[in-house]
This record gives structure tokens, C-alpha cells and sequence, in this order.
């Protein structure tokens, strides 16, 4: 049987929590990206922002490229072009869903006044019951009203 | 609390020249159980200021300036004093003075006139 000094056992144990450690970082890292990728492969979120053009990689051998200049301008116009088409397609997201939003705030006002005009009754009486419209009523309508005023107000 | 048709019904009826508003105002007005409705019928009849809706007020007891109401019977008696023409309210005040109606009826007809004189 071998015999190890503490000093060097304590050393092994030092090195085997840190490999130990370093896998378990490799791992968690490795699961993540998994994770990101699984729904959305470049792992950036889109909404809002505007997407720089450098994201719009062509699909096309890029060996072939670094011979061609020409092909190189073009293929950065494009990137820009796609860049633009959707950093305006989310303004023209976004105004839209504005516009739908308002459009509905509209509607509701529209319809809870329709109803509350549907529902208020416009009472004209105390036009009629004016003293100088009252004043030129015959007595005996004007007893009749007294007489019912006073009753309504016992009841 | 008297309704604002009510209080319109009594006014209008104040300012009614159909004499038949008098009566209606002293049968169904000065006969309600309710001070604040008395309270308006005695002022729209002194507001008439003719002599039979003055003597309704001065010479009956228990109606306006007679009232048992201390609010009633003040507010007639500061109507009378607010009028511009109280040639009338004295000439009715010294009939009641120089009737042969209740003591009562005299001494407040008396207290109103001698109101009046310091008023005028």
C-alpha cells in the first residue's frame, strides 16, 4: 500500500473539485445554448428592435466571395435591405396594432354613450312647471296640482 | 323639504290675478301640517298685498303672523315689513287692532303696526 503525505492528498482533492467544477460550467453552458436554440435559433429577441444588418448571413459559399468583390457589395445590400424590410415591418407592426387599439377605444366610447343615451329620459316638465308658465293656469288646475304636490310628499 | 314645483305652484299662485288664489292659498297653504309649506303661502299672501289676502295673514289665528310656527309667523311679519306699499297691511293691521277678535290676535296686530312705524 502506498503511502500519501496530507499535502499531497490535499492537492488530488483540490484538482478533482476543480475538473469536477469545470465540467459542471461545461455542461450547464452546453445545456443552455441547447435551450436558447431549440426556439429561436439565434437566441435575440426581434420585437422592437432594429436588426442589424450583419444578422442576414447568405446561404451562399462564402469561399467565393472573398474572390468577388463585386458579389461581396451586393450581397452587403442585400443584408441592408432585409435589415430595413424588417426593422419597417415591426414600426408597421407596432402603428397598427396602435391603430387597432384606438379603433376599439373609439368603439367602446361610442357604444357605452349610444347606450346611456338609450337609457336617459329626457323630462321636459320643469319647463312647464316655470311660476310664469304656472301663473297663467287657470286656479282650479292650479288647486288640483297643490292638492297632489302635497299628497306626493306625505306618501 | 318642499319640492321646486311645489314652491313654483305656490308662488304662481301668489302672483295670480284670480282672486280665487286667495282662497286656495288660505285652505290648502295655511291649513298644512307643514311648516315650510305654510311658511310660503303666508308670504305669497302678504306678497299680494290686497285686502283679503292681508286679512288672512293678520286676522286669523294660528295663520301667519298668528302662527304657532315662531319661523312661520316671523317670516310673515318680515314680509309685511319688506313691503314698499304697506298702506294696505296698516289699514288691515288697525282693523284687527280695533276688532273685537282674541287678545292674542290684538297684541300681534299691535306689535306688527308698531314694527311697521319703526320700519317705515
Amino acid at each position: 500500500m502506498q503511502k500519501i503525505s496530507p499535502l499531497r492528498a490535499g492537492l488530488d482533492a483540490f484538482n478533482r473539485f476543480k475538473a469536477q467544477r469545470l465540467q459542471k460550467k461545461e455542461n450547464a453552458i452546453t445545456q443552455k445554448m441547447e435551450n436558447s436554440n431549440s426556439t429561436n435559433p439565434f437566441g435575440i429577441s426581434f420585437k422592437g428592435t432594429v436588426i442589424q444588418m450583419d444578422v442576414f448571413e447568405s446561404s451562399k459559399d462564402k469561399t467565393s466571395n472573398a474572390t468577388n468583390p463585386i458579389q461581396n457589395g451586393l450581397d452587403k445590400v442585400n443584408k441592408f435591405v432585409a435589415s430595413a424590410r424588417v426593422a419597417t415591418m415591426n414600426k408597421i407592426d407596432r402603428i397598427k396594432q396602435g391603430a387597432i387599439s384606438f379603433g376599439s377605444k373609439v368603439k367602446d366610447t361610442v357604444v357605452n354613450t349610444y347606450n346611456k343615451l338609450a337609457t336617459t329620459e329626457v323630462n321636459f316638465d320643469f319647463l312647464n312647471n316655470t311660476t310664469s308658465r304656472l301663473q297663467k293656469r287657470p286656479v282650479s288646475e292650479l288647486e288640483e296640482m297643490f292638492r297632489n304636490e302635497l299628497n306626493a310628499m306625505e306618501v | 323639504m318642499v319640492s321646486k314645483k311645489l314652491n313654483n305652484i305656490i308662488e304662481a299662485l301668489g302672483k295670480h290675478e284670480d282672486k280665487d288664489s286667495i282662497r286656495v292659498l288660505n285652505e290648502i297653504g295655511t291649513n298644512s301640517h307643514l311648516d315650510e309649506v305654510r311658511e310660503l303661502a303666508s308670504r305669497a299672501l302678504v306678497r299680494k298685498n290686497i285686502k283679503e289676502s292681508l286679512e288672512v295673514v293678520i286676522k286669523n289665528k294660528g295663520k301667519g303672523i298668528n302662527d304657532l310656527s315662531a319661523r312661520v309667523a316671523m317670516s310673515a311679519i318680515n314680509e309685511l315689513l319688506s313691503l314698499k306699499d304697506k298702506q294696505t297691511a296698516t289699514l288691515v293691521l288697525d282693523e284687527a287692532i280695533n276688532s273685537d277678535a282674541e287678545k292674542e290676535v290684538i297684541d300681534t296686530a299691535r306689535s306688527v303696526k308698531a314694527l311697521m312705524s319703526f320700519s317705515a
